[in-house]
């Protein structure tokens, strides 16, 4: 975030960024603040949030100002589609109303690879989901430690690993169909069933440790696999004496080749602005190549755009670059891109009655109940 | 108040009713404590007003609305009803929490009054280490939730926490379960939490009115013929009783507010077994963006909170202590 | 109903390292239906003696009999005994006739139907019957007093033990209650113990008096006794009111003299003292007599220092003439008798009426030998 700041402050040297933390409660603290200045009429000139359909809300009550004028021309046409929903608050029909920033890819299995190699495992080829619930039991069998690091003791998780689901056995048109509200029950409740049999092969403590933790497992040793987004490579990088491709790799979730489920971050820009002059050239820095560049190389996620020099980013997030150009992007159910809060919250309180009681029908039910919403 | 108002400014003045002129009843009323005290408790009174109970009432009227996402709604009579409510009642995530909530608040209350009562008979018996140990057993009231939140998940946690280690190397691998995995034993995991805090409360709460009873009273019941159990039983603990209503309010009110704990263990989603309604509140105002429901079910709280404090109130006023 | 021994028992406290002895070989023997008042000034281990009759105090050495039975280590059920507490410790949450039904129920078999005929009962006795569904905060003292003296009448048991019981009470519902307890205890003869600092109750409530301090026993017998022949100058001085007065003397054969005064003893009075020659002589203030000027060779002069009005008598602080002393002798006067501070005149000790202790071990040498005459039996 500095270095975004600072490139920026480099290039217009006469605005001045006056950076407001919210304190305390990350997120959640910051989310109730901005929505009460935005209700209020007074909001800040932009803040960090996801775009997509987690803006839907602002969009219904008119606060977010249209800026095509912004897109149009450069930054349209070098944004990847995803991004470019995103911008869009998840729905074609919307203007565009934030700029998104870097892209985080939800649909990822990390795995330990000596452990692989001792139970003789190739994670590169399984076909989808169901194989690799086949690989899960065949970890069990080998090997004394868990097939699976996943956190349970917040619902996301499952979400995530759902959605993963559903798309590597049914593909992008059970999604959209999920999305549209569509009656895709027998697809919902067979990524259900999977996603059951998985949280099967998790360890012990699944339901105590939270999603950090959970990937811990890997360099630790507790665990085989992770199905996690790219995110947790940040975790795995920091592990020490944990090098990616000799102790640990990776690839797209199983069946899911092709698909980039997509997480941004980006900045709304919201109406009534104060600085309305200083918010365009914002806009217009955070759609940079160069900005790009150098805020996502350290964050550990991909641009947004598709024209930025990849030299200086890790060899994973070069492999990511390339899937996200040629693959199909769409929006993560699990975060903000894809999902209103409504929905979202929804979705994951089926996920924790799940988790509790495992009843696959009533919550495919609750679950495509949630996107109606 | 006028009544004696007129005694005092006739006794200040030395002159009958009768004979006051009218400057001078208003010169007396403005020197009457009622006027002279006002700046005391006018302003505390006013701010208390506006922002508690103002805050409340404005909580009401949003839960009849259906305000959510960041559209403000229009507070005009005709578009207020009682949808919220009438959702409540056919949301399954609702009928979790309340029966969680109201399951804490009973048996995790009883629970804690029963182990601070043991704990307090304990510790009052002891004629060494007595301070000690009341430190020990108050200490975790003094942390905050998020503290003990992150503790508890640690002892809780299967692999590596130190319940299911120490049932382990007791051999008693059958009882070394996921405490907070499993959903049929997570909210009494969590009461055991709670417990383990507010126990030490209500223990110290009981140990200061055990201390009030005079040693006569076991002397005499122990010439009585009464055995340990029967003294504790027929003579000391029913005089405990103003006690336990006390506690009890407290901890009550306590675990309405056992957020803070849930919310530091499982954030701002700890499933249908655990969920309560404090929790639902944050989640469904806070994540969902859904602002009346939340308001709802914050009135719903309130109207509960109402509910166990205002027969206490009643018992303390009966009694002449308010 | 029983007899009640105690069999030089003593009774230790430990206080870190130290031990305190609170009752030292105490041996005493209280009879069937007998009133014993112990008393002493506060520390004497009168109410520790009283506790390890009760159970609530166990016994360091020595023995407790109730009937010959030895009761140490028993429980207090198995004792039979009911006590009375100073505070009257009444169970503030349970009605009277709860609390009076309490110890039944706990140490008897009888059927609730015989506890409430027996508490309604008690309850006449005792004058209380409207008082029996109230609770113990809605009393007055004198009616709480009652009850804690009921909850131990109903009982029945071997021995009342009362332990300051009427302490709490004022001035004149102690007087009337002090003879309401006298009267019960004849009608009931259960064997009593009393335990009291106030030697006035001592006097006139109880069969014997046991008197007590510093843990020992000093003496025991009935009020008369006590009184009149006390063991030694600390009975002397404890019992009666005003207390005795005591002078130091030195003894050169039938001479006592003191700073201020000799005074001459009978020859078969100096026998009694034997070779002591350290000794104190002690006289009841009513016994001393005042006249107008010494006549006699033992008078001796002295200045009228206070006067205190009785009414029916005048306590008269005697300070021998010439004397810069403030060691008043106390005379007791009629009250009728024109007397002021600061007139002069004789004090008289008849010598049938003094009592003469051993100055070093305080023992009694010699008690007055006109007592008998005086106990003779009134006859109207």
């Amino acid at each position: 975030m500095e270095e975004l700041q600072e490139g920026f402050t480099e290039k217009y040297p006469n605005i001045e960024i006056n950076d407001n933390p919210v304190a305390g409660g990350g997120g959640t603290n910051l989310q109730a603040v901005i929505r009460q200045k935005v209700l209020e009429g007074d909001p800040p000139s932009t803040w960090q949030d996801w775009p997509g359909a987690n803006l839907q809300d602002y969009v219904d009550a008119g606060a977010l100002k249209d800026i095509s004028y912004i897109f149009e021309g450069e930054i349209e046409e070098n944004y990847g589609d995803g991004a470019l929903l995103s911008a869009r608050a998840g729905d074609e029909e919307n203007p565009y109303v934030a700029m998104p920033l870097n892209i985080h890819r939800v649909n990822n299995v990390f795995w330990d690879i000596a452990s692989v190699e001792e139970a003789g495992v190739d994670m590169t080829s399984i076909g989808d989901p169901r194989e690799y619930v086949e690989v899960l039991e065949q970890l069990d069998g080998e090997l004394d430690i868990a097939p699976l690091g996943l956190s349970m003791a917040v619902p996301w998780t499952i979400l995530q690993l759902w959605n993963a689901n559903l798309v590597g056995l049914h593909g992008v048109e059970a999604y959209e169909g999920f999305q549209n509200g569509d009656d895709v029950t027998s697809e919902v409740e067979e990524a259900l069933e999977v996603t059951q049999t998985q949280m099967g092969f998790a360890t012990e403590d699944a339901s105590s440790v939270g999603s950090d933790a959970a990937r811990l497992k890997l360099p630790q040793g507790d665990a085989v696999s992770l199905m996690e987004g790219d995110w947790a490579a940040g975790n795995l990088f920091a592990a020490e004496n944990y090098e990616y491709g000799d102790d640990w790799g990776h690839a797209p979730y199983p069946g899911t080749d092709g698909v980039y489920t997509i997480n941004t971050d980006g900045f709304p820009y919201p109406k009534p602005n104060p600085t309305p002059d200083a918010t365009d050239k914002w806009m217009e820095w955070v759609g940079s190549a160069e900005a790009q560049r150098r805020f996502c190389q350290p964050k550990g996620a991909i641009p947004c755009r598709t024209d930025v020099d990849m030299s200086e980013f890790s060899e994973l997030l070069q492999n990511q670059a390339d899937d996200y150009q040629s693959g199909t992007g769409i929006l993560t159910l699990a975060h903000g891109d894809g999902v209103t809060p409504q929905q979202g919250t929804s979705l994951k309180n089926a996920m924790a009655r799940f988790r509790d009681q495992g009843n696959v029908q009533a919550t495919a039910q609750s679950l495509m109940d949630a996107m109606t919403l | 108040m006028s009544a004696i108002n007129k005694i005092k400014s006739t006794l200040e003045n030395g002159s009958s009713p009768e004979e006051h002129s009218k400057e001078g009843r208003i010169r007396s009323y403005l020197r009457s404590d009622f006027i002279r005290s006002m700046p005391f408790w006018l302003p505390p009174t006013l701010l208390m007003g506006l922002f508690v109970y103002g805050g409340i009432f404005w909580n009401f009227v949003i839960s009849l609305t259906d305000f959510s996402g960041v559209v403000r709604p229009e507070y005009a009579l005709s578009n207020f009803d009682f949808e919220m409510y009438t959702r409540m009642l056919g949301d399954p995530s609702f009928h979790a929490a309340a029966r969680n909530t109201i399951l804490l608040l009973v048996v995790f209350t009883l629970l804690c009054l029963l182990v601070g009562l043991l704990l307090a008979i304990l510790v009052d018996n002891l004629l060494k280490w007595q301070s000690i140990l009341r430190t020990v057993f108050l200490l975790p009231f003094a942390l905050s939730f998020v503290v003990t939140g992150v503790f508890w998940q640690w002892m809780y946690n299967p692999e590596i926490g130190t319940i299911n280690t120490m049932f382990n190397l007791l051999g008693l691998d059958a009882l070394a379960l996921n405490w907070l995995g499993n959903p049929s034993l997570r909210l009494g995991a969590v009461m055991f939490a709670l417990i383990w805090q507010y126990g030490g409360y209500a223990m110290i709460i009981y140990l200061a009115s055990l201390r009030t009873i005079p040693q006569e009273h076991y002397e005499a019941a122990k010439v009585d013929g009464a055995g340990f159990f029967v003294t504790y039983w027929k003579v000391i603990i029913p005089q405990l009783s103003s006690a336990s209503v006390s506690i009890a309010v407290v901890i009550m009110v306590f675990s309405l507010k056992a957020f803070a704990w849930l919310y530091t263990v499982f954030g701002s989603n700890p499933g249908p077994a655990a969920d309560i309604l404090g929790v639902m509140m944050y989640r469904v105002a806070f994540s969902a963006n859904q602002w009346a429901y939340g308001a709802a079910i914050g009135s719903v709280l309130f109207v509960g909170t109402v509910m166990i404090v205002t027969p206490y109130l009643y018992y303390q006023y009966k009694r002449g202590e308010l | 109903m029983a007899n009640l021994t105690f069999d030089e028992v003593t009774k230790k406290f430990r206080d870190g390292n130290s031990e305190i002895v609170a009752v030292e070989e105490l041996s005493m023997e209280i009879n069937d239906g007998e009133f014993l008042v112990i008393v002493g000034p506060s520390g004497c281990g009168k109410t520790t003696s009283l506790r390890m009759v009760a159970g609530l105090e166990t016994i360091t050495e020595g023995d407790l009999r109730i009937e010959g039975r030895s009761i140490k280590g028993r429980s207090p059920q198995e004792r039979n005994a009911a006590m009375v507490f100073q505070s009257y410790a009444l169970y503030p949450h349970m009605s009277v006739r709860e609390n009076m039904s309490f110890g039944l129920k706990q140490s008897t078999d009888l059927s609730s139907d015989e506890i409430r005929k027996r508490v309604d009962e008690i309850g006449d006795v005792l004058d209380i019957p409207e008082l029996l569904d109230r609770k113990p905060d809605d009393l007055s003292g004198g009616q709480q007093q009652r009850v804690a003296l009921g909850r131990a009448i109903v009982r029945d048991p071997d021995v009342f033990l009362m332990d300051e019981p009427l302490s709490n009470l004022d001035a004149k519902l102690r007087a009337d209650m002090r003879t309401e307890l006298q009267r019960l205890q004849e009608e009931l003869g259960v064997t009593t113990i009393y335990v009291t600092h106030d030697q006035t109750e001592a006097m006139t409530m109880s069969d014997r008096i046991a008197i007590m301090n510093n843990g020992k026993l000093q003496q025991i017998g009935t009020p008369m006794e006590c009184y009149y022949e006390p063991n030694n100058i600390f009975v002397g001085g404890f019992i009666g009111e005003p207390s005795m007065n005591f002078i130091n003397c030195s003894r050169d054969a039938q001479t006592l003299s003191t700073d201020d005064f000799d005074y001459e003893i009978s020859e078969s009075t100096a026998m009694e003292l034997e070779s002591a020659t350290n000794i104190v002589l002690g006289i009841r203030p009513e016994d001393v007599v005042v006249v107008p000027e010494p006549t006699e060779p033992n008078d001796i002069a002295v200045e009228v220092d206070v006067v205190e009005p009785f009414g029916k008598e005048n306590n008269l602080y005697l300070i021998p003439r010439d004397r810069e002393s403030n060691e008043a002798v106390i005379g007791t006067v009629n009250g009728r008798t024109r007397v002021e501070s600061g007139d002069t005149v004789g004090m008289r000790f008849p010598e049938e009426h003094i009592h003469l202790f051993d100055g070093n071990s305080g023992v009694a040498l010699r008690h007055p030998v006109a007592e008998q005459e005086e106990l003779t039996p009134f006859v109207g």
